[in-house]
């Protein structure tokens, strides 16, 4: 038999280590810093009052995003945060096939490129604050924590097959919210090419 | 577009995401280093990842909140339960 939890509190410091993870995280879902400041406060007291359910050895940061993410939807269940709709683009979209058909050398062009260095300071992180709520998880677990598909299906109690396609979906909501800040016409008003 | 091309598009996401096993890496890296279109738009997209990423990775917690959970860590004062 394994040792069940974590008893003395140094070991609750393992836990210490993920604060800021979780706090950039947190900032992206709730989009205030008092807000997410709050949300984590919640997270850490919850696992120090569940620590002795916590699997040693297993992976804190999951354990620890898992109680975060299950705070702040029960908050959201109470305290419905405004959405703005995104209009889900028919066709699947992306900025690098947008350049290709306005011609542009997209070979010789990265995305920092294309998106950062246009003078634009924090249109990433507003651009994935204004995904709805169920894609954004999705995107911060795997593309800013690199949590695997598997963790994040954990973390948030949804299939695997969910994981991917609100991953897929997040992901060009968010390259069309990048185009549309980078002052280029709506995807919607430029006829769909041929591949 | 051919075949390759729309499994290799097909198996991108898995791909960039270390997702895949062996074998399917194999087969979409293959691909990748004779296909210089789909190269290119791994590429992109793995820039697209990477861009999230870094941006993302910035905001540190406030000392406040660090002091807060350190003295959680350690048990001063220890919290109501």
């Amino acid at each position: 038999m394994g040792q069940q939890g974590i008893g003395m509190s140094s070991d609750f410091s393992l836990f210490e280590r993920h604060v800021d993870a979780l706090y950039r995280s947190a900032l992206r879902l709730t989009r205030k810093p008092e807000d997410a400041e709050d949300l984590v406060q919640e997270t850490y007291l919850r696992a120090y009052r569940y620590r002795n359910r916590f699997q040693p050895g297993t992976n804190e940061k999951a354990w620890l995003f898992t109680i975060m993410t299950n705070v702040f939807r029960n908050r959201l269940r109470q305290h419905p945060l405004p959405e703005s709709p995104i209009d889900q683009p028919g066709a699947d979209f992306s900025i690098y096939d947008q350049l290709r058909r306005e011609g542009m050398p997209v070979h010789l062009m990265s995305p920092e490129e294309i998106i950062v260095d246009r003078g634009f300071g924090d249109e990433v992180k507003h651009a994935l604050e204004e995904l709805p709520v169920n894609m954004r998880m999705v995107v911060v677990l795997v593309d800013v924590e690199d949590f695997s598909y598997k963790e994040v299906a954990s973390i948030l109690g949804i299939k695997i097959g969910t994981v991917m396609s609100r991953l897929h979906r997040g992901r060009q909501a968010l390259q069309k919210k990048l185009w549309e800040y980078s002052g280029r016409p709506k995807p919607s008003a430029i006829a769909v090419g041929a591949h | 577009m051919g075949d390759h091309c729309q499994q290799t598009m097909q198996k991108l996401s898995g791909y960039m995401d270390r997702e895949l096993n062996d074998a399917e890496v194999r087969k979409v890296k293959a691909h990748l280093d004779d296909c210089p279109p789909c190269e290119q738009v791994f590429e992109f997209q793995a820039g697209m990842k990477r861009l999230v990423r870094r941006e993302c990775c910035t905001d540190e917690a406030p000392p406040r909140l660090r002091d807060w959970v350190r003295k959680l860590a350690t048990g001063h004062p220890k919290p109501a339960e």
